[in-house]
């Protein structure tokens, strides 16, 4: 099978799983807004500006409410035979990393555009907020997660911790995103408008081109291990 | 004796004592596992 | 132990000796921080042990992926254990620096957070070792994770220096390199040296220690092999 047929194959074996049971996606969702809630809780919003507290607050619920769907996604790879099947078959290492990386990035935006929804009506965000850059945010933050945490949950499923080894590992490396996407969304929400806003993507699209490039080159050693 | 002269010595003692505690631990283990070594290896020499 | 580490042991020793006198004999007090401010020459010393550390188990990883040999899988995970010291020491002798001169512990600055980071990095990397029983599985779980952690810290350096250069800088944050000449410069200079020593030292010791447990682990797995005792 050549590259992209692999990518493909494996990315359509993911999407049409899900969409027969939807597990990963109902745990993102229910986390993300779960996690949402509780930091109003925890954090009273009227009492903040919002720039101060959405951004932490949204970005909080989508890497965690991420690692659990990365966790459930990967334990889901261990326990049916499809993916040891394709390991068998010379298929290209490259190619299910490729495929796995766009179905995790694909739940993982579906999943953040409910929370975010959601939190539109909770925290009155308009158009003045929502721009294109605060979405390229969104993409490039997510696009690091994902290419990091493809490799970590692959690594967590076959330790003794399972999922619990996943965020030991995942959260320290993911922190350079962290501070880039709350930074920058901030920067986005702001009302002295979006200067040096441009160091933070800058950040994000280095972390996106060394993570996605490590992980096409390791990917393979985790699974076949 | 000059001022705050025990902030330093407590982080000199500190890391003398990490450096060297565990550099000691590992000689230990060395030579434990040398003489389990070669305690084996005279066991199966035997058989 | 072999004559090379007596070598080393017995030269890094003496070079501790004569970085201790020179410490505490020949440099003089800094002008604003005073005496405390000698925690400086072990401390920066030590950071960059942990860093090169670091640098040789993501290299020792790179390493076992090509060749599969376990012996760069046991340097790399030496490595890592010494360096999770050095930075341990780091962590601990920061705040006894910072507190007598700042005031505070702790502050969320540039070099603090991004050594936090590394220490909860090459923490994790400790704890995914123990928790796969597996030789071969845990060498290459644990390449790959260091190669990932390492790959991270110069990008960690990086946001927290973006942040550092938007958000008002703390009062406490003073740059300490600038400035540095004559015999405080010598001093550092020899720290780095004495302290790259005793880390190739330690390294050395450390993988020598795991090459062994794999040596019973060898024997004792053989079919005919005698059964694991206590020595």
């Amino acid at each position: 099978m050549s590259f992209w047929r692999v990518a493909h194959a494996v990315l359509r074996k993911d999407l049409s799983a899900e969409w027969r049971r939807k597990e990963v996606l109902t745990s993102i969702v229910m986390f993300g807004l779960l996690t949402v809630v509780t930091f109003v809780f925890a954090f009273d919003p009227s009492r903040h500006a919002r720039e101060d507290v959405v951004p932490g607050c949204l970005w909080t619920a989508y890497l965690f409410a991420g690692m659990l769907g990365l966790s459930r996604s990967a334990a889901k790879d261990s326990q049916d035979g499809g993916m040891q099947a394709l390991l068998v078959s010379p298929a290209d290492r490259g190619a299910i990393y490729l495929g796995k990386l766009l179905s995790h990035a694909i739940f993982m935006v579906v999943g953040e555009v409910i929370v975010l929804l959601f939190a539109v009506l909770w925290f009155d965000l308009g158009s003045r907020q929502l721009t294109p850059a605060f979405f390229a945010f969104i993409v490039l933050g997510t696009l690091g997660f994902v290419a990091v945490g493809t490799v970590f949950a692959a690594v967590s499923q076959k330790t003794r911790l399972k999922e619990v080894m996943l965020p030991l590992l995942l959260l320290p490396v993911l922190s350079p995103i962290v501070m880039a996407a709350v930074e920058g969304t901030a920067l986005v929400m702001s009302p002295e408008g979006p200067r040096g806003m441009k160091s933070w993507l800058q950040i994000l699209v280095a972390f996106d081109i060394v993570f996605t490039t490590l992980g096409f080159l390791v990917y393979g050693y985790v699974l076949e291990e | 004796m000059p001022s705050k002269f025990w902030w330093v010595f407590a982080a000199y003692v500190i890391v003398w004592l990490g450096i060297f505690g565990y550099l000691g631990s590992l000689l230990g283990r060395a030579r434990t596992l040398e003489r389990e070594v070669q305690r084996l290896k005279d066991e199966t020499a035997r058989r | 132990m072999t004559s090379v580490d007596r070598f080393l042991l017995a030269l890094s020793a003496a070079g501790m000796v004569a970085l201790l006198y020179l410490i505490f004999m020949v440099v003089p007090n800094e002008k604003t921080m005073g005496f405390v401010q000698r925690i400086f020459y072990f401390h920066v010393p030590l950071a960059w042990v942990s860093f090169l550390a670091f640098a040789i188990t993501c290299w020792e990883g790179i390493r076992y992926l090509a060749t599969r040999d376990h012996d760069h899988d046991r340097v790399a995970a030496a490595s890592a254990e010494v360096g999770l010291l050095c930075v341990s020491l780091v962590l601990i002798t920061g705040p006894i620096w910072a507190r007598p001169v700042w005031g505070i512990w702790w502050t969320w600055d540039l070099r603090l957070t991004t050594t936090l980071v590394l220490w909860l990095i090459f923490l994790g990397y400790a704890i995914l070792r123990r928790s796969i029983p597996e030789a071969d599985r845990r060498a290459v779980l644990s390449s790959v994770v260091g190669i990932c952690g390492f790959a991270a810290v110069p990008l960690v350096y990086l946001a927290n220096r973006v942040k550092a250069t938007q958000h008002p800088a703390p009062v406490v944050g003073g740059g300490q390199g600038s400035g540095l000449a004559g015999i405080m410069l010598f001093t550092l200079m020899f720290g780095f040296a004495v302290f790259t020593l005793l880390f190739v030292m330690l390294l050395r010791a450390r993988t020598a220690v795991a090459r062994l447990e794999d040596a019973v682990e060898e024997i004792t797995m053989q079919p005919s092999g005698p059964e694991v005792g206590h020595a």
